[in-house]
């Protein structure tokens, strides 16, 4: 069994410094103008932290040998000839998404919802937005019920905020960011983000992209706009047609 | 070898948002070369026991000479929420931004009470360093100055 890291073009040697997941030794193969960095393994790789990060490590590192395709964490194949038979398969689709990556590196973007407060039901306006603090002060006499009634309003508030700024907010940034990236992947959002976005950006303009991404952060107090990266483009990979059947 | 205060609040802020953006890539995106091989990932056990995961920048970081926060720092997982299925029983444990990247865990800090990785399938599993730098709030420091 093998665990394959990333699709790249063919390479004369494995990235140096770095082993692969249980310390085995990196190898690489090539099938024409496709190729694979991967290495032996005996089973599925155990979910830690260490594995996670070994597979993120691994990518980086073929990163800088040349454009790469990430693996979703946890991929292996039979052997050698089932990685060079899948690779024939798709080696277009391959080859043109190792174009679209070249020089790039994915830098994800999300805009914070300020508070997680998913009430939707805000029926009654609130008066006075203004201190929240001191309200809850004055309910906050050990009574339960009015305390809790006053941070129901506070999410509440918060919550009939929200939507009139995200529609914007979020549409305003993920198109500004696309104009320094070559491509760019919105996502459904989850959790604190109210946009979620991945952008494959060119090396070299990262700072460009960067500096982007904190204007729209400064001009924003209400929203924070985070970005992190660089990674390894696992967001603008091909999806592979996988030859008849893909048994071991 | 820090920013200004200003990124270093940015730089708090946005790591727990780094472990959910790392963990989106490693199970949910890349390419998929074998269905049936793919590891259960999708599987609920691991997607849970990934959310557990308490992950640091500080190596990439360090590599990239982006300015580090300190070992201090809490991540706090509730940013799992997302995900999480339990994220809460996570909010309180810090994490030990210094921790080896090779995994190795160091009990002592957040409040695991002691639990090790090898006890991961119960408890949270504990730093290891992953690799994402927080260009938001280091960006300028980017092959630049």
């Amino acid at each position: 069994m093998i665990y394959v890291y990333a699709l790249t073009e063919p390479l004369d040697a494995p990235p140096a410094g770095v082993a692969g997941l249980g310390d085995a030794a990196l190898e690489t193969m090539a099938e024409e103008d496709v190729g694979a960095v991967f290495s032996a393994c005996t089973g599925a790789p155990a979910p830690r932290p260490d594995s996670l990060w070994r597979h993120e490590a691994v990518t980086e590192a073929v990163m800088e040998l040349g454009a790469a395709l990430p693996t979703r964490f946890g991929t292996m194949v039979a052997d050698v000839p089932r990685l060079r038979a899948v690779l024939a398969h798709n080696r277009l689709a391959v080859r043109s998404a190792l174009e679209h990556v070249r020089g790039c590196v994915e830098v994800g973007i999300r805009v914070l919802s300020e508070q997680r407060a998913n009430r939707p039901e805000a029926p009654e306006p609130v008066p006075a937005p203004g201190e929240p603090g001191a309200h809850a002060r004055d309910g906050a006499r050990r009574d339960g019920a009015g305390r809790a009634y006053l941070l129901r309003r506070l999410a509440e508030e918060r919550g009939r905020r929200a939507p009139q700024h995200d529609g914007a907010v979020v549409d305003d940034v993920y198109t500004s960011l696309t104009r320094h990236a070559r491509d760019a992947a919105r996502q459904p959002s989850r959790g604190r983000g109210v946009l979620t976005a991945a952008y494959l950006v060119e090396r070299h303009h990262l700072d460009r992209f960067v500096a982007a991404v904190r204007r729209l952060d400064a001009e924003r107090a209400e929203r924070q706009v985070v970005c992190t990266g660089p990674w390894p483009p696992y967001t603008f990979v091909p999806t592979l047609e996988l030859e008849g059947s893909p048994g071991a | 070898m820090s920013g200004s205060a200003g990124a270093m609040s940015e730089v708090a802020g946005s790591r727990d948002v780094t472990v959910v953006e790392l963990l989106d890539r490693l199970l949910d995106k890349g390419v998929v070369l074998a269905g049936d091989l793919t590891i259960s990932v999708a599987g609920i056990d691991l997607i849970e026991l990934s959310l557990r995961v308490l992950v640091s920048s500080t190596e990439a970081a360090k590599r990239s000479g982006v300015p580090v926060p300190s070992a201090t720092d809490a991540l706090s997982t509730d940013a799992l929420g997302s995900r999480a299925v339990d994220a809460h029983a996570l909010d309180a444990h810090a994490l030990d931004a210094h921790a080896p990247h090779s995994g190795a865990a160091d009990p002592d800090h957040g409040d695991a009470g002691g639990r090790s990785p090898g006890e991961a399938t119960s408890g949270p599993l504990e730093s290891g360093a992953l690799g994402a730098e927080m260009l938001g709030s280091s960006g300028d420091r980017e092959e630049g100055e």
